[in-house]
């Protein structure tokens, strides 16, 4: 199994999820997270050598960015100013596209303009349905 | 859509070779890094660093700094003032056109062009001491969009 650069990451969307999902390249992205960590539930008790803790539901919550595109980047911020759900589907590498990690989702944006470099966007999300990671 | 990262440079090249002012100050031309031999009064446009900024897939666009000044031979009577003056005309918030008509450098869209930084000095010949040549344009900045 050769080990991945991430340049052909990909970030869909499909902003109005109804089923069958048919999402969309976002183009001019360039990074994304996927925050999958659990609760932890402190459980220790008396005559414990060590602390113990019992995990409750994974979260799926990350981040997003890239450059402003007129084309593309007002799909993005409809929903997020709609305060909308969209599918989001993130793919390590589209060279792998079946691998991916994909599901319902509410997103946050903001924009970052400077005077000295390019228009960027950024975002945040956070699962509004259950994720799930293919195959 | 194919594109050439030294087409950006031809364009730079050709914009202020096309403009008459700035011949009559410089007219030797405008040139790569260097003027041929025996040439007093010239336009010089360096790269002086480049980054390619990618996004997923794709090489978003390219961010370059070019060093580019008059150069003149202090005894042949030039206006090199003028000359810096003229270059900053034409490149600082300006558009980069090439040919007739103007059109955008193929495959790409321009995001921006401007002067980041100015320069001015007087360079001492290393041979002979009493040659002198006066230096004075700016470091552009020019950022071009790749187009998909």
């Amino acid at each position: 199994m050769a080990r991945l650069h991430g340049k052909t990451g990909q970030i869909l969307i499909d902003t109005t999820p109804t089923s069958p999902v048919t999402p969309v390249a976002l183009a001019d992205t360039n990074a994304f997270t996927l925050d999958m960590s659990t609760d932890k539930v402190d459980v220790t008790c008396f005559g414990d050598t060590n602390k113990q803790k019992v995990v409750g539901l994974p979260d799926f919550t990350g981040t997003l960015s890239g450059f402003w595109n007129k084309v593309s980047s007002p799909t993005f911020f409809a929903v997020v100013v709609a305060q909308a759900t969209c599918w989001l589907r993130l793919l390590p590498s589209s060279n792998e596209s079946t691998y991916m990690f994909e599901g319902l989702a509410y997103v946050d944006g903001s924009i970052n303009c400077s005077a000295t470099g390019a228009v960027s966007f950024s975002g945040k999300f956070d699962a509004a349905g259950n994720w799930v990671m293919r195959p | 859509m194919s594109h050439d990262s030294s087409d950006i440079d031809n364009a730079i090249v050709a914009k202020l070779a096309a403009d008459a002012t700035l011949l009559s100050y410089c007219p030797n031309g405008v040139y790569v890094d260097e003027a041929p031999q025996g040439m007093t009064k010239f336009v010089i446009v360096s790269l002086v660093d480049e980054l390619d900024t990618p996004v997923f897939g794709s090489r978003a666009f390219e961010d370059a700094l070019y060093l580019i000044e008059a150069r003149m031979l202090s005894t042949a009577n030039g206006n090199i003032k003028a000359a810096a003056a003229r270059i900053d005309a034409l490149l600082d918030d300006q558009s980069l056109t090439i040919g007739s008509p103007a059109a955008q450098v193929t495959g790409y869209t321009q995001m921006a062009m401007f002067r980041e930084s100015r320069v001015r000095m007087t360079e001492i010949d290393e041979v002979d001491p009493s040659i002198r040549w006066f230096r004075r344009g700016g470091n552009y900045r020019v950022v071009m969009d790749v187009n998909p």
